[in-house]
């Protein structure tokens, strides 16, 4: 079964900025089986600014996925477990949809994701993104609204990714 | 454009504290979505790179502390030195080529002048022995300080493809924009209670591209707006120049007179730099006042003639 990269028009990457494509290609994977590994695009998996830049689009679009779904196992295989941001991106997730909630909304749009010159041999980058999210709402399992979260715009977030054996992952995130 | 120059801009720092403290981990909070990352535009991420610790010196900045001679032979001198690139975050940019902006740099920080930068370091001990001789070690390879910043022009930090955005605004101003001239139809005589056509040149944008602290920028200038004075009191503002004998802006005269009609027009702008096909807005209009054009308003009277 295909899982979507992209959740609607205003789940992809937007354009801006000048690396990786503007919407990358959906992973294929099983969703009800624990994934140990994420097919991330190849044009995201160079040692290169460009590949950095895409990987933190498709971060996101991951995010995104775990959002609306509920399954943070991608997204946990792409963050490093020191990254705490990541894990209370997750943490918040799970805390959702374990009882049966929900998040409505919610979406990263990725305006421009820039990635610092790499120097040769360098095992880690920084990627500068700006994004924005529309209005969330998070749903408790008996169906109640706990908390509403009006849209973000211009949002600035400052990743590092650190190589692993197959491309990246996102280190930190702040 | 002069790349090696630009890239060449290194500025030279001395720390005895070389890893500015990595902010505390936020703890867990269940249901942060979707603001579960810190806001890196809060306070100090704006222009306080962290160099604290600095009071030693190198060679480059003479005269601001001795080098410490601690542990050393007699007569042997050491001391750390750091220094500090700062690039302009922009996929392009790498620590030794610092010369490209871009949308991200540019539009993410508070000010409209400020320019996102990464910040990378690299330590190294400088000894010179008893005779003289120096020399000098890599302690610490470049690393990249955590976190961005956002500097303005003013900050002596910046290499100077950060200055380019300021300074292209002032140049903005001093550009030989078109001047409007008015023309009248019919001229340059025209009648009371009839509609007389004004019109002040063609609209176009006009491209300059002058050289901004040695990187030759493409600027464009459009003329957005137009601000009539019809010299009888009246004004009227257009976002269009007129057409020539046609009425697209038009006045009524009410009253006979010798009338002196102006128009300024009020010009934006937008520019790019060599190599990028990012363009960069320039944030405040250029106004330009033309010169004034007589215009003489006369009575019409009827009179029967009988044919001949």
């Amino acid at each position: 079964m295909l899982v979507g990269a992209c959740l609607g028009a205003v789940a992809c990457s937007g354009s801006g900025g000048s690396a990786g494509p503007a919407t990358l290609p959906p992973i294929t994977a099983t969703p009800s089986a624990t994934p140990t590994a994420v097919a991330v695009p190849t044009e995201a998996t160079a040692a290169t600014p460009e590949a950095a830049a895409a990987f933190a689009r498709y971060w996101f679009d991951i995010l995104n996925q775990a959002a609306r779904s509920g399954d943070t196992s991608r997204l946990r295989l792409l963050s490093d477990p020191a990254c705490s941001t990541c894990e209370r991106f997750a943490a918040s997730i799970e805390s959702l949809y374990r009882p049966g909630g929900r998040i409505e909304g919610g979406l990263f749009t990725i305006a421009s994701a820039e990635a610092a010159g790499l120097e040769t041999g360098a095992t880690s980058t920084r990627v500068l993104v700006i994004y924005d999210v529309t209005p969330t709402r998070q749903i408790s399992g008996s169906g109640a609204v706990m908390q509403e979260t009006g849209a973000l715009r211009g949002q600035t977030g400052d990743l590092t990714l650190t190589r692993a054996p197959n491309g990246w992952i996102l280190k930190e995130f702040s | 454009m002069p790349r090696r120059l630009l890239a060449g801009f290194v500025l030279v720092l001395v720390s005895t504290a070389f890893m500015p403290p990595l902010g505390a981990r936020a703890q867990a909070a269940p249901t942060c979505y979707p603001k579960c990352a810190p806001d890196v535009r809060g306070g100090g991420e704006s222009g306080t790179i962290d160099v604290a610790g600095t009071q030693a010196v190198s060679d480059r900045v003479p005269n601001r502390g001795d080098p410490a001679t601690h542990g050393e032979a007699p007569g042997r001198q050491s001391w750390l030195v750091a220094e500090e690139v700062l690039v302009p975050a922009c996929t392009t940019n790498s620590r030794t080529s610092v010369d490209a902006l871009c949308t991200a740099a540019v539009a993410s920080c508070p000010a409209p002048d400020q320019v996102r930068y990464w910040v990378w370091h690299q330590q190294s001990r400088v000894t010179v022995d008893e005779a003289g001789g120096r020399t000098q070690v890599v302690e610490r390879p470049w690393y990249q300080e955590p976190g961005t910043f956002c500097l303005g022009p003013d900050d002596p930090r910046v290499p100077a493809i950060g200055r380019v955005l300021a300074a292209v605004q002032v140049e903005f101003q001093r550009l030989p924009l078109p001047v409007g001239v008015v023309r009248t139809d019919p001229a340059p005589v025209t009648l009371v209670n009839v509609p007389t056509a004004f019109s002040a040149g063609s609209g176009e944008p006009a491209v300059f591209t002058p050289t901004v602290l040695g990187v030759a920028v493409s600027i464009t200038a459009r003329p957005v707006s137009w601000q009539w004075q019809f010299g009888d009191g009246q004004g009227l503002t257009t976002d269009v120049p007129g057409r020539p004998q046609q009425p697209v802006v038009s006045h009524v005269f009410t009253r006979p007179g010798d009338f002196s009609a102006q128009v300024r027009v009020t010009w934006t702008g937008t520019f790019s730099l060599p190599g990028s096909a990012e363009v960069f807005p320039i944030r405040e209009p250029a106004f330009v006042q033309g010169p004034a054009t007589p215009v003489q308003v006369r009575e019409a009277r009827s009179q029967l003639v009988a044919p001949r």
